[in-house]
């Protein structure tokens, strides 16, 4: 069999033109001939390059072909999307390699980093987002700041919105693909193109988003969906298993395969729940435990955490007591309503930043979406100290303002973690009691 | 589990992608499909990431386990699939992989990206209709008022001069 025979099997095999009788005729030729093994390759390598380089073909085609490059996404950059969603942090090392052109992707709609910074960065350029209407192109954006947010709108009119500590990568290739490093992620997504959905991949889970609204709390070892409207896929990347998450239902995906994946509908909190320090604390929390002495009631301590960045970048430092839920970071776990009341046993070393203390609430909506921060003001001189020191503070709702005025109440919020802080190491925070309940 | 893998793992994921999706498509002809088993695989590369010996070459390995992907996914549909038999399939991957430790991936892709360039308006103008996502000879020809054959024997000339070109620039495959 001549060379030219075997071009011509390999083209029409390309192209889709062999019968049976010309595929058995190659494969025949294949099996004996190594020369012919090689040029199979090559011309198979040619047919997968040409799929990545067509648009590069289509670049100088000339402009009196409108349909080819208005009608379809080039498909490089889609074989590209494609592959990246599946691997966390791929998508990054894309957008930093790839010549994609520097083009307008997000806006920002609403930012609260009073004490926090939102950083964008494409590998090779950062710079901080601090006003509305910023004009955003596809790479990485970091959120500091215990209570910031920020909510990103995408050209359809999807929006996300970021909250607390959150990191992620986002690009729209034809496909909008989001990897989130960790924190948590409201999403709000019109219906996507067909066969394009939304692609969000965490550290331990894959989801694809047709058009819902859906919140998603990362860590590294585990991501929780809550889904508001529509339904997400989410796959647990530890084995594979996949789950639809539909209208108000949600899914925990982590690293333990012992369970099967399963959504669930989502659990109401319940609106009393009281801090325990006569035993240590989860390892989550961040804080130092003392045990019970004699009388002595156990309690934490504030340690020093970043609370967000200063406009030069230093990092803002500040002492708090973190108590997420107990099950894990970013889980509700307490709900709160009009009538509720948080009521806190705490005390101090020193009376310094101003001579007040802070107790920060980040919360959820029922709905499993970014409900917002809340913070309430405690003056010292006004709640008086036992003999031990010990200070009892009651806090009611309208004690605790909202960090971004399109979130104004914490009624019908649960609590995703409560943070009793101070600015000053000299405060020495420290905290026995911590409840919430309705009267 | 707990962390990602190191940057350089994500490095030689990132950039093996496209000399992984040619591999999976020399055992996997439709491209859809192709693309399909290459996301499974870099699943599979991603939950396997901490058993890689980054002493050793990441290509090779990462494309046997591509090449179990793409075997496991023929071995679903094997009522269905067109495909050659088992034991060539596995000559064509072990040779692949074989070639991949001398063989200049990048230049091969640079070597076709200015190829491409060398070619005249009315072929690039095929080429780009012809692999633009879901393109495919029938609806080429439809718009041109030509037959399939006709469109894939214009094609078959492009990818010859194409390889010629980028052999040329290479030298890799034996005569």
């Amino acid at each position: 069999m001549t060379t030219a025979t075997l071009d011509d099997l390999l083209n029409g095999l390309v192209d889709d033109l062999l019968d049976d009788a010309d595929l058995q005729r190659l494969q025949e030729l294949l099996v004996s001939d190594q020369a012919a093994r090689c040029r199979y390759r090559r011309f198979l390598t040619l047919h997968s390059g040409l799929r990545w380089d067509y648009a590069s073909a289509a670049r100088t085609v000339s402009t009196s072909q409108p349909g080819l490059a208005s009608r379809r996404r080039p498909l490089a950059m889609v074989l590209l999307a494609i592959a990246a969603t599946v691997v966390a942090g791929v998508a990054l090392a894309w957008w930093s390699s790839a010549a994609v052109p520097v083009k307008a992707l997000l806006t920002t709609t609403d930012i609260a980093i009073a004490s926090g910074s939102l950083t964008w960065s494409d590998g090779a350029r950062e710079r901080r987002v601090e006003a509305v209407g910023d004009q955003l192109p596809a790479g990485r954006l970091t959120l500091e700041g215990d209570s910031a947010s920020a909510t990103l709108r995408f050209a359809d009119g999807s929006t996300v919105t970021l909250s607390g500590e959150c990191e992620l990568t986002i690009s729209d290739q034809g496909q909008k693909l989001l990897h989130v490093l960790r924190g948590v992620m409201t999403a709000d997504i019109v219906p996507q193109q067909p066969g394009r959905p939304m692609l969000v991949h965490t550290g331990t889970a894959a989801l694809e988003v047709v058009g819902t609204r859906f919140t998603i709390s990362t860590t590294g070892a585990q991501t929780l969906l809550s889904v508001e409207h529509g339904s997400v896929r989410m796959q647990r990347l530890a084995d594979g298993q996949a789950v639809l998450v539909s209208k108000h239902q949600e899914a925990l995906a982590s690293l333990d395969i012992a369970h099967p994946l399963a959504s669930r509908v989502r659990m109401e909190q319940p609106t009393a729940w009281s801090l325990d320090c006569s035993r240590a604390p989860p390892s989550h929390w961040r804080a130092t435990w003392s045990p019970p002495q004699g009388d002595q009631p156990g309690f934490l301590r504030a340690v020093p955490y970043i609370a967000g960045r200063s406009q030069q970048g230093t990092p803002l430092i500040h002492y708090g007591i973190t108590i997420p839920a107990p099950a894990g970071e970013n889980i509700p776990f307490v709900h709160f309503t009009a009538a509720s009341r948080v009521r806190l046993r705490l005390r101090v070393t020193h009376i310094a930043d101003h001579g007040h203390v802070e107790v920060m609430i980040c919360t959820h909506t029922t709905s499993g979406a970014f409900g917002g921060t809340f913070m309430a003001t405690v003056p010292l001189d006004q709640h008086a100290a036992d003999a031990d020191g010990w200070r009892t503070v009651a806090l009611q709702m309208a004690d605790f303002l909202p960090a971004r005025a399109s979130q104004p109440s914490m009624v019908d919020r649960e609590a995703v973690f409560i943070l009793p802080r101070s600015t000053s190491a000299q405060t020495g925070l420290e905290v026995s009691e911590l409840q919430v309940n309705v009267p | 589990m707990t962390d990602s893998p190191p940057a350089d793992f994500i490095a030689h994921l990132t950039g093996s992608q496209r000399h992984l999706h040619a591999f999976i498509q020399s055992l996997i002809w439709h491209p859809a499909d192709a693309d399909d088993v290459l996301q499974e695989a870099n699943l599979v590369l991603w939950r396997k990431a901490g058993e890689f010996d980054s002493t050793r070459p990441f290509l090779p390995w990462a494309m046997r386990i591509a090449q179990l992907q793409a075997m496991a996914w023929l071995g679903n549909r094997v009522r269905s699939q067109r495909r050659f038999s088992d034991t060539l399939l596995e000559t064509i991957a072990a040779e692949a992989i074989s070639e991949t430790a001398g063989a200049g991936n990048e230049l091969r892709n640079r070597a076709l990206g200015d190829c491409l360039q060398r070619l005249s308006p009315a072929h690039r103008e095929l080429v780009a209709r012809r692999y633009q996502p879901g393109g495919c000879v029938n609806e080429v020809a439809a718009e041109r008022g030509s037959s399939p054959k006709a469109v894939s024997e214009m094609l078959r000339r492009i990818r010859l001069g194409l390889l010629a070109c980028i052999e040329r620039t290479l030298s890799v495959c034996p005569p």
